[in-house]
């Protein structure tokens, strides 16, 4: 059975005065036990396809079930099986880390024992246990939202949206979560998770999409993205380089404040060789998402929320 | 999830949000008491002895009813500011627990005011255990009912700064402006019926007419639990209709 699976999802936002297409019949099906990234600009669909399939938000039309239950017919079945960090959340501000986590778990009616030692595992492995003790006004944003995020990672829910789950932590706790994250991958739960940092969608996930503009752009593995870019390798440089210099080594993409050559491995070398000799600063490696999801998704006009 | 696991969640929302949270910020306690000890503090300056115990009445009626600006508030903050309500949305809990559990914990903060303003009520008139009791429920009534209002009238906003006025006008229009701190008698026969408009009035003549401060027939009694009872049902009613757990 698929953990999630959308069929025809649409989503229109009316008000007094417009309407917004937000999603245009979306179908999209994640398997079950799968770390599954949905990948989008800012405004592209992505948060309103994770709050119609977490039961927050009803749909237009179409249909979302989750493990088998209908999120519009049965969203009281399909919320026995789920648990979301909803963007932006924010902790209440007078409880620690150990009470926001304890109590969520007996919310969710894990019994005390098992309760209680769930929150000690995740305040270790989410570096809280400093901070165990310390009331949520007192903590920084990153910090909070390690809280927050840690809360809904602990009840290893058979499915788990994540909804930008890392924005405003530091590299050291991002690493930390995608490891709690992994080890309840393996666990067995499905996790759906949205992001704009494309090395932890990399990192993280085998199967993705993308959401552009109210449409799914692409649905499939990191490797079959990347292949999308035609190239293996890439260079970065600065905007002010010469673009009649680069044009001979690959395909040159103006990236905002930098330009994009992307080509096989020897071109992208013998460029380094030269920008070196023309004094040129330039970055090399190969092929990323960032720059398949720049190809794919770059250009594109942002709309609606 | 069983009724139980319900009833253990409410609980626990009255424990995290209520007795925590008071715990922790006790200076809460002189602000929601400050108001209605105004209120009796200037009665029993300004007006004969004999209108102190409606004063008493009803500074427990304002009490009670600031439990519902209270959830209006907090509901709207934990949506909207916090989003911390999706949690609960996208998990066993029930709308009606979580609502129950908010409004359990505004009691927690209005309780310990409430029995100051009993023990006040006790030395003011004499009081029988039956009287003491039938103001308890009309606290109870009145507390559901103004928790309703507040949480389904939260429901209404997307933005929170829109709140704060429309929390202060309506509460307002229903705690202070009708006959709560004063005798319904003051207003003019002509025009009573107005002052039922605001289902608080059904509470304060309730307590009033039970006191034995107001000398009615038992007729006005009746008339005065029925309006209090079907306030409450009505606002339960629309709050369980309008209120939106899950947006549309």
């Amino acid at each position: 059975m698929d953990a999630i699976d959308a069929r025809g999802v649409v989503k229109i936002y009316r008000s007094r005065r417009n309407s917004t297409v937000a999603l245009k019949g979306i179908d999209l099906t994640v398997s079950a036990g799968q770390l599954f990234s949905f990948l989008g600009r800012n405004g592209a669909g992505k948060t309103t396809f994770v709050r119609i399939a977490s039961t927050l938000l009803m749909p237009t039309s179409g249909s979302i079930s989750v493990l088998g239950n209908d999120v519009v017919s049965r969203p009281n079945d399909a919320r026995q099986v789920i648990a979301v960090v909803p963007q932006g959340i924010r902790p209440y501000w007078h409880l620690t880390p150990r009470e926001h986590i304890f109590h969520y778990l007996r919310f969710r009616d894990i019994p005390r024992e098992e309760s209680k030692s769930r929150t000690e595992w995740i305040l270790t492995d989410m570096g809280l246990r400093e901070y165990a003790d310390t009331p949520a006004i007192q903590l920084s944003g990153g910090l909070k939202q390690r809280t927050m995020v840690a809360m809904v990672l602990a009840s290893t829910a058979p499915v788990l949206f994540l909804d930008e789950p890392t924005i405003g932590m530091d590299p050291m706790a991002r690493r930390q979560v995608w490891n709690v994250i992994e080890q309840i991958r393996l666990k067995g739960s499905t996790i759906f998770l949205t992001t704009h940092y494309l090395d932890e969608a990399e990192r993280l996930s085998v199967e993705l999409a993308v959401i552009n503009n109210g449409e799914i752009l692409y649905k499939g593995d990191v490797a079959g993205m990347k292949a999308k870019v035609g190239a293996e390798y890439r260079a970065i440089l600065g905007k002010n380089a010469p673009r009649s210099l680069l044009e001979g080594y690959g395909t040159v993409v103006d990236d905002g404040g930098r330009l994009l050559v992307l080509s096989d491995r020897k071109s992208v070398m013998s460029l380094a060789e030269t920008a070196s000799r023309e004094g040129l600063e330039i970055a090399v490696g190969p092929v990323t998402l960032e720059e398949a999801f720049i190809l794919l998704a770059g250009g594109r006009e942002e709309d609606e929320s | 999830m069983n009724l139980r696991y319900q009833l253990m969640s409410v609980g626990r929302f009255l424990y995290i949000n209520g007795l925590l949270s008071l715990k922790r910020q006790t200076m809460m306690l002189v602000s929601i008491s400050l108001a209605p000890f105004t209120f009796i503090y200037f009665l029993y300056l300004v007006s004969p002895r004999t209108e102190l115990p409606f004063g008493v009445v009803g500074a427990i009626i304002f009490t009670t009813v600031f439990t519902g600006n209270a959830m209006l508030n907090d509901a709207a903050y934990y949506r909207i500011e916090h989003r911390i309500q999706e949690l609960y949305v996208a998990s066993p809990i029930r709308s009606f627990t979580y609502v129950a559990g908010l409004a359990s914990s505004e009691l927690a903060f209005t309780l310990p005011p409430l029995v100051v303003l009993f023990a006040i009520l006790l030395t003011v008139i004499p009081v029988t255990p039956v009287q003491v009791l039938f103001m308890v429920l009309v606290v109870l009534l009145t507390w559901i009912m103004a928790a309703s209002l507040g949480f389904m009238v939260s429901s209404f906003f997307k933005e929170f700064r829109e709140i704060w006025p429309i929390a202060s006008l309506l509460f307002n229009a229903i705690s202070v402006i009708p006959p709560i701190f004063y005798p319904i008698t003051v207003i003019p026969a002509g025009i009573r019926w107005i002052a039922y408009i605001a289902p608080t009035t059904y509470a304060s003549q309730l307590g009033d007419n039970a006191l034995g401060l107001l000398h009615n027939p038992p007729s006005a009694i009746y008339t005065n639990v029925l309006g209090l009872l079907l306030s409450t049902l009505v606002f339960v009613g629309v709050a369980a209709y309008f209120t939106r757990w899950r947006e549309k």
